[in-house]
């Protein structure tokens, strides 16, 4: 404390110089980088539309800043003139046949800036002169004449494929991961992976494969009871049709060699036709009690396997439904509150 | 409570011609003092030495931190929009034309403020002022011209270091964390750093100046005869010093940016 005392104006007259250095050297500097002190060249232009103009918009040559919109105005005849100005170290660029271009993002988003195209002269154009645009006929003519240095223009469609591949290639991975999915859920519904759904898919084979034993047994027996039935009605059919000769049967009735009289004095043969006949019919009827107490016994088998052909078919709607609520497409496995089943064999009946 | 109000407000409005016209007084008794300067020069010195000199530490540090804090903040959040560049403005929005003048005043409200009340109305209470105008010194050139310049000109070099240590100074503290080119930095500063910015900065710095030495000032004239009243009027002299700015800074920002 002592020595800031005793020095006390030294160490203010440097505090006080220090500062104005500081903001004179900052000042200069701002100049240098805004170019305060350099001379500029001042141009003017006319486009069509004011879209895409703004004042302070850097004028630009093979991505070089040469100089910078300084005024827009809305001229009578309805076009836009713009005043603009170029830096003195660009100044040999300005050559005769010069043009503006305004260029706009195709996709609107950024890109855009006023382009400077020199012309292929040698000749200087004079400060305040008008330089073409592209918007107008007499730029148009001078780029169809090969008057101007035009660079090649990037491919804007290249570009945008350029940024979009990045996301295609994304795409691609989660379609990838996707038939791998595919692949996998399909291995196991035709039993070639291993795992709970795979073990229930070949349970439910089987399943079929007994309904399918089951069902042959019963249209066998069916069968015979339908060829019996076939006899039966054949013989029915006859005496239908005996029955139904009136005539015949009053001629055979009253003939002494008729049936009547062969009935009264057959020897008993047409007692024994028909008692045969009526032993016939016992046995089929007989045949037809055991197909019936067959399926009586068969049927709790039958009910069983349905049974089971239905948990297994709820249970494969639950797989289905949980692959396609796969967590890479959906969340989880919806609860289902199970319903037991009303029907019961008759075994199980009480009476 | 009507006859209340009118006497309430008729008070404030003679307390406010009152200091109007002290402050008139001061700047009258500037124009003098610069004019025969001799008198009171090493009271103005070592009032720039308490005021300016001994703060710039806190100045600086507060400047670099602040600056390196925005810095890297902006680095690492603005590119992510598309918008790395606009860390440029941003910078110079808060480093030259908004807190770098009202840290700094604030700063000296609690430094140097608070000091020259309580001088003051020590003075005041030793009856110091009397012997002053007893032997023929105006104290107000002797006492509150050199605190008045003093103040406000310390305000206003604070202000430029404060930017030149937040600007520049912070770039070097920020390299430890986020590298970024010198080059690219410096002519990125440069070029959006505008002379409005920096006359904003200037002229908050002056108006910021004048309001802290003269309320100081003021509160330190208003003490009368006992050393308790030397504590209340440094609070009251902080509170409106601190208000006054913050209104002025509405005022030119308004004026300044419509």
């Amino acid at each position: 404390m002592k020595f800031q005392i005793r020095f006390a104006d030294q160490i203010v007259g440097l505090f006080i110089i220090l500062a104005m250095m500081s903001i004179v050297f900052i000042l200069v500097m701002m100049g240098i980088n805004q170019r305060w002190f350099a001379k500029d060249y001042k141009y003017t232009s006319s486009f069509k539309t004011g879209n895409g103009l703004s004042v302070g918009m850097p004028i630009k040559l093979k991505g070089f800043q040469i100089g910078s919109v300084d005024k827009i105005n809305l001229l009578a005849d309805n076009s836009v003139e713009i005043n603009f100005h170029i830096f003195d170290t660009y100044i040999e660029k300005v050559r005769k046949n010069s043009i503006l271009e305004l260029s706009i993002s195709p996709i609107g988003i950024g890109g855009g800036g006023m382009l400077f195209h020199p012309g292929k002269s040698t000749e200087l154009i004079p400060e305040l002169s008008s330089i073409p645009s592209t918007d107008f006929e007499e730029g148009k003519k001078l780029i169809a004449k090969e008057l101007v240095n035009i660079p090649p223009r990037d491919d804007t469609i290249v570009n945008i494929i350029n940024d979009i591949s990045p996301l295609l290639r994304s795409t691609n991975d989660t379609m990838e991961s996707l038939a791998l999915l595919l692949d996998t859920t399909t291995s196991t519904i035709t039993g070639e992976a291993e795992g709970p759904i795979a073990d229930i898919i070949e349970e439910v084979s089987i399943m079929i494969t007994m309904l399918s034993n089951s069902i042959t047994e019963a249209m066998t027996a069916a069968n015979t009871i339908l060829s019996d039935s076939t006899v039966i009605t054949g013989d029915m059919k006859v005496i239908t049709a005996r029955m139904k000769d009136t005539e015949g049967l009053l001629t055979h009735l009253l003939n002494p060699k008729g049936t009547i009289a062969k009935l009264l004095d057959d020897d008993n043969e047409l007692y024994i036709e028909l008692y045969a006949i009526i032993e016939e019919a016992a046995n089929t009827a007989a045949e037809l009690t055991s197909f019936v107490n067959y399926i009586n016994t068969t049927q709790p088998q039958i009910s069983e396997l349905l049974e089971g052909s239905r948990e297994a078919i709820v249970k494969g709607k639950d797989v289905l439904e949980g692959l396609s609520n796969n967590p890479l497409l959906r969340g989880g496995i919806t609860a289902v509150t199970e319903q037991p089943t009303t029907f019961k064999s008759y075994e199980e009946e009480e009476f | 409570m009507l006859g209340k109000l009118g006497r309430w407000l008729i008070n404030h409005i003679k307390a406010l011609l009152y200091g109007l016209g002290f402050f008139f007084q001061i700047i009258k008794a500037t124009f003098g003092f610069i004019k025969n300067g001799r008198v009171g020069r090493k009271v103005l010195t070592m009032q720039i030495l308490f005021t300016g000199v001994q703060a710039l530490n806190n100045i600086s540090l507060i400047a670099v931190a602040l600056g390196a804090v925005i810095i890297i903040q902006g680095v690492g959040i603005l590119p992510q929009f598309g918008q790395g560049d606009l860390i440029y403005p941003i910078l110079i929005t808060i480093i030259t034309r908004e807190l770098g003048p009202m840290l700094c005043a604030f700063i000296i409200i609690a430094r140097s403020g608070t000091a020259i009340t309580t001088e003051i109305g020590s003075n005041v209470v030793n009856h110091e002022i009397e012997a002053y105008i007893a032997t023929g010194v105006n104290p107000l050139s002797y006492i509150a011209v050199p605190r008045f310049i003093g103040v406000t000109l310390s305000l206003l070099l604070l202000n430029f270091y404060f930017n030149f240590f937040g600007l520049i100074g912070s770039y070097f503290i920020t390299q430890f964390i986020y590298p970024i080119q010198a080059a690219e930095y410096f002519h990125k500063i440069l070029y959006n750093l505008h002379l409005d910015d920096i006359v904003s900065s200037i002229i908050k710095s002056l108006v910021f100046g004048v309001i802290i030495s003269v309320v100081s000032i003021y509160y330190g004239f208003q003490v009368e005869q006992s050393s308790t009243e030397i504590p209340q009027m440094t609070i009251k002299a902080v509170g409106t010093a601190f208000v006054l700015c913050i209104l002025a800074d509405a005022l030119i920002v308004l004026i300044y940016y419509t």
